[in-house]
């Protein structure tokens, strides 16, 4: 083979080799990542947690999936996910957001990684910017998608009276989207957070019939406001 | 392919998560009211967040809750107490459970729902070192850590302290302190209970009306009339149930 080929040929193999040696381990963080996730399904639909050692069995095998191929959002995600079970542990909910933020900044227009974020928030109690950035940011992204939609409608609602305006605003959108797609569900959520006047300004949204009963309850709100 | 696989059992993961929460509602909240989960640092409490096992609530002073639980039953407190859910566990489809509540101070009015109904040795509260047991429906538990109290509204309540067990039915009452118990009607012990436990008695009668909203499921919305039996294409109304995101991951889709 002539040098010039040589030149061409060897750097070409090397970036091959490269590139299929990446794609392996891709394919198996993927694999670890779906493993991990089918097993936490199987723990809730059991309903039987796995304890400590179950748990930490699975954070290890997702944490070495993610040195080898690193990058991996779903890792984070799922990591963060086993992190919020580890409540035994004072730090729990800020390891799950350290996990949670690595997925936001691998995977930023993912409105379920912000969504995650709004949760983990919640529970730590914050208020503010803190919360509710990631709600009009999940908000934005995910406007169609129906987790993102009660994430935000079930939190937004829940720190209503402290919301910022244009919070509140995504909020409402939120609304706007989940009564076209099950009004039903999107005021029961309004209902259990004290908040149905705001979802019932959006009763006529709703394109499919709503039961009689839910029209009698926002009209009961109107005369009473 | 791989990366919908994993999507798909987000999702599943989060069906499930929703589907097997187990616990109680906030349905009316006043003043400062916080919970402790597991070992994380107290947040505030807000009204429809969700209280499950292995939480501890606290009330701040002219403060209340009343939270309903999966299977109806109330479980209402007045300012300044604390209270641990140890056990509360469900099953809807046979309306059978555990609930075992551990009231550390303050005052509390329990009303059973299915679980108490169906297995009254099921319901269990602690209250100091008294254990308190239902076999009825309505009763108030008070107590400053060391002495207990227990008024009975409807049905039966039992009450022990060390070897001693008595049954206490509606319309009386029992005193735990020093070791013994002294039964009487509900207004001889309310009229031996020291100010502070005479104060918890008053906030808790004080919560009728958000306990009576709790048991409706109206949660201060207007009680509408009953609506026309549906037809067959119609949406859920409102008293079904429909699953928050509560505790559940809202990473999964």
């Amino acid at each position: 083979m002539r040098p010039g080929r040589l030149a061409i040929v060897i750097p070409a193999a090397v970036l091959l080799a490269t590139f299929a040696s990446a794609a392996v381990r891709l394919g198996s963080s993927g694999e670890v990542a779906y493993r991990a996730a089918q097993e936490m399904a199987t723990w809730t639909a059991s309903g039987h947690e796995p304890g400590a050692a179950g748990v930490q069995w699975l954070i290890e095998d997702l944490e070495r999936a993610r040195t080898s191929a690193p990058g991996d959002p779903n890792i984070e995600e799922i990591l963060g996910s086993l992190d919020m079970k580890r409540n035994d542990r004072p730090e729990f909910l800020d390891e799950a957001l350290v996990h949670y933020r690595q997925a936001v900044a691998l995977r930023p227009t993912s409105p379920y990684s912000w969504a995650d974020i709004v949760m983990a928030e919640y529970r730590k109690g914050a208020t503010g910017r803190e919360i509710e950035m990631p709600m009009r940011n999940a908000a934005l992204l995910g406007p169609a998608e129906p987790e993102v939609q009660r994430a935000v409608i079930d939190y937004g609602l829940a720190l209503w009276d402290e919301e910022r305006p244009d919070t509140r605003q995504a909020v409402e959108r939120t609304i706007t989207a989940a009564m076209k797609r099950d009004a039903a569900e999107t005021l029961q959520i309004a209902r259990r957070r004290g908040r149905l006047a705001v979802a019932c300004r959006h009763l006529a949204d709703a394109p499919r019939r709503v039961d009689p009963e839910w029209r009698l309850l926002c009209r009961g709100r109107e005369e009473q406001s | 392919m791989k990366r919908i696989s994993i999507l798909l059992a987000l999702l599943t993961l989060f069906v499930a998560e929703v589907a097997m929460a187990a616990g109680a509602v906030v349905t009316s909240l006043a003043g400062s009211v916080q919970v402790q989960t597991g070992s994380a640092a107290p947040r505030a409490l807000r009204v429809g967040d969700e209280v499950a096992q292995g939480d501890t609530i606290f009330t701040g002073a002219n403060s209340s809750i009343v939270m309903k639980f999966d299977d109806g039953q109330i479980a209402a407190l007045t300012a300044n107490s604390r209270m641990q859910v140890n056990t509360y566990s469900y099953d809807p489809p046979t309306q059978r459970g555990n609930i075992l509540l551990s009231l550390v101070v303050g005052g509390m009015r329990a009303i059973t729902g299915f679980i108490g109904h169906n297995q009254p040795n099921n319901v269990r509260f602690h209250a100091a070192t008294a254990t308190i047991g239902i076999r009825g429906s309505d009763g108030m538990i008070i107590t400053d850590g060391t002495d207990v109290a227990v008024t009975v509204t409807e049905g039966a309540f039992t009450f022990t302290l060390g070897t001693q067990t008595i049954v206490i039915p509606a319309g009386r009452g029992a005193l735990g302190a020093n070791g013994q118990i002294t039964p009487g009607t509900a207004q001889q012990i309310f009229n031996r209970l020291p100010q502070n436990f005479q104060s918890a008695i008053g906030g808790l009668e004080g919560l009728t009306n958000s306990i009576n909203e709790a048991l409706e499921g109206r949660q201060g919305q207007p009680n509408p009339p009953p609506p026309p039996p549906p037809p067959p294409s119609q949406t859920p109304g409102p008293n079904t149930p429909t699953g928050g995101t509560g505790g559940g991951s809202a990473s999964s889709r």
